[in-house]
């Protein structure tokens, strides 16, 4: 009978992370990833990596869109803004997708010439040709850039207060969660930033004090958010097993110990590779922690014992 | 006004599963979903173990967690303390799922036959015009919130008046399960409350449950 064993051991979540709820787990990673990176890309001032953070967290929106099966269903997320953490990410995300493409829009037609690209270079042309457009583009980076900050700050953030909200489910309703995604979205920027740099031949000397201290911090609060675990309760620790042994266990100790924070501190510290190779290795770097730490916590996030 | 409540008196349960059946059929409880189960657990060490089935179904919290998650509203708490979902507001996000501690919501994700390509029986059909549950949303036990509805409507009283009375609770030949008014101290189930020791399923969760246990 389907509910003799049901609840009784440790049972998975399987709502956010299996089947059509991958949808919801790649969402959730596309925004923490996406801010973490249009954060960095906007302090310091890399137009590509707040572009391609932008179009992730607008693929976010489209995974939740799909997800809801219909464009009212997520209308109506709108309504609870109060009270869910879920609404309020839905409305700070709306508001990112508009006010995060006026700032782009506005600062490539500044900054981008499209040379070679005749059709965009002409429009561009045409645009900054008026001379309203030419004191608008100026004012409307400058008015956007606060609003978009908080809002990243926001998008950055829900995701973990969202899943401290569960209580259910011991690993998730941990008060380091939140700071830990936001430390990894960030990671992913600062690795996205470096990646363009060297690609760029820029040394990486501005970002390089800052990219240390993050590794530090990150690292120290997974080891704090472990150790946090295993002693709030038998369901957290037995996540904690799940999530440091077997497959999981080499997902995490490679992917975001290794290549997520060992592999950026030692490119930092050490040059002697091709620029081409670090850059490959810091994007792979920023990547790898955030996609391996998420996975196996959605995966390893178990209900406690109803009995 | 009332406030719904349910005592399981464990020392009576013979885990025969009618309640989980009666819940299906009177619910019209489409495939994979359950609104009532038992839970059997081993207690003790060999040799002297015995075997305790808890039968649960949705606790009606005072304080219900999936109240505070929902981003519609859809999920609420009526005055009665009773909690329901209003499918047309459901998006499906599942947050109240995963926010339950007692696992006690469901997704729907296809209301499938039960018997798969021979087609939808002569009670199925019936069913999805009684109760046409929505795909895509979830699903939960509302104490037979239908019934109490007309009963009371009636003038019966639920929990006394088999009418009134959820399903789970009128099929139990051990009576092991007590349904009635936790406001009204002549209850059945308030009078049960003074008299036992009742406990709740996870108290640490402080979602003060309306769904009591007596086992001793």
């Amino acid at each position: 009978m389907h509910g003799t064993n049901w609840m009784v051991s440790f049972q998975r979540q399987t709502e956010w992370i299996d089947g059509e709820g991958a949808l919801i787990w790649l969402a959730d990673l596309l925004t923490v990833i996406g801010a973490g990176g249009f954060l960095a890309g906007m302090f310091y001032q890399e137009l590509a990596v707040m572009f391609i953070c932008y179009l992730l967290i607008a693929a976010a929106s489209v995974g939740h869109l799909f997800h809801c099966r219909y464009p009212s269903r997520v209308i109506r997320m709108l309504s609870m803004v109060k009270k869910s953490w879920m609404s309020r990410g839905m409305l700070i995300s709306i508001l990112f997708t508009i006010c995060g493409f006026l700032q782009l829009a506005a600062q490539i037609l500044l900054t981008v010439s499209f040379d070679g690209w005749d059709f965009a270079h002409n429009i561009r042309e045409i645009i900054i040709a008026a001379p309203f457009f030419v004191k608008l583009l100026p004012v409307l980076v400058r008015l956007c850039q606060p609003v978009d900050f908080i809002l990243c700050a926001g998008l950055l953030l829900y995701e973990g207060l969202m899943l401290n909200r569960l209580r259910s489910i011991q690993i998730f309703n941990n008060a380091l969660l939140p700071l830990i995604l936001a430390e990894l979205g960030l990671l992913f920027g600062f690795g996205a930033v470096s990646f363009f740099f060297l690609l760029k031949e820029r040394p990486l000397d501005v970002i390089r004090h800052d990219y240390y201290l993050l590794l530090i911090l990150t690292a120290l609060s997974l080891l704090l958010f472990a150790l946090n675990a295993l002693y709030s309760g038998s369901a957290a620790e037995d996540s904690v097993k799940r999530m440091t042994r077997g497959v999981f266990g080499i997902c995490n100790g490679l992917g975001t110990v290794v290549m997520g924070l060992a592999v950026p501190a030692a490119l930092l510290s050490f040059g002697g590779m091709p620029m081409v190779l670090r850059a490959l290795l810091f994007g792979i770097g920023g990547i790898s922690a955030p996609v391996f730490f998420m996975y196996t916590l959605f995966k390893s996030a178990v209900y406690n014992p109803m009995v | 006004m009332s406030h719904w409540g349910m005592v399981i008196d464990l020392r009576k349960c013979i885990s025969c599963y009618a309640c989980v059946i009666a819940c299906k059929q009177a619910n019209f409880v489409p495939k994979g979903v359950f609104f009532n189960r038992i839970i059997l657990k081993e207690k003790g060490q060999f040799p002297v173990v015995r075997r305790v089935a808890y039968p649960v179904l949705c606790n009606q919290c005072d304080e219900p967690p999936c109240v505070g998650v929902c981003p519609t509203g859809a999920t609420f708490k009526r005055e009665d303390g009773i909690v329901v979902v209003d499918d047309s507001k459901c998006i499906g996000c599942q947050y109240c799922v995963l926010s339950c501690p007692y696992q006690q919501r469901t997704f729907l994700d296809k209301n499938e036959p039960y018997f798969g390509d021979s087609g939808l029986t002569e009670p199925e059909e019936l069913g999805r015009k009684l109760r046409p549950y929505t795909e895509g949303t979830v699903l939960k036990c509302d104490f037979c919130l239908r019934k109490i509805e007309a009963g009371l409507r009636k003038g019966l009283v639920p929990g006394v008046d088999r009418e009134a009375t959820p399903a789970c609770v009128n099929v139990c030949m051990v009576h092991c399960r007590t349904f009635g008014d936790l406001d009204d101290p002549n209850s059945n189930v308030s009078r049960l409350l003074s008299e036992h020791d009742a406990y709740t399923l996870q108290p640490e969760s402080e979602t003060r449950p309306n769904v009591y246990y007596i086992d001793k």
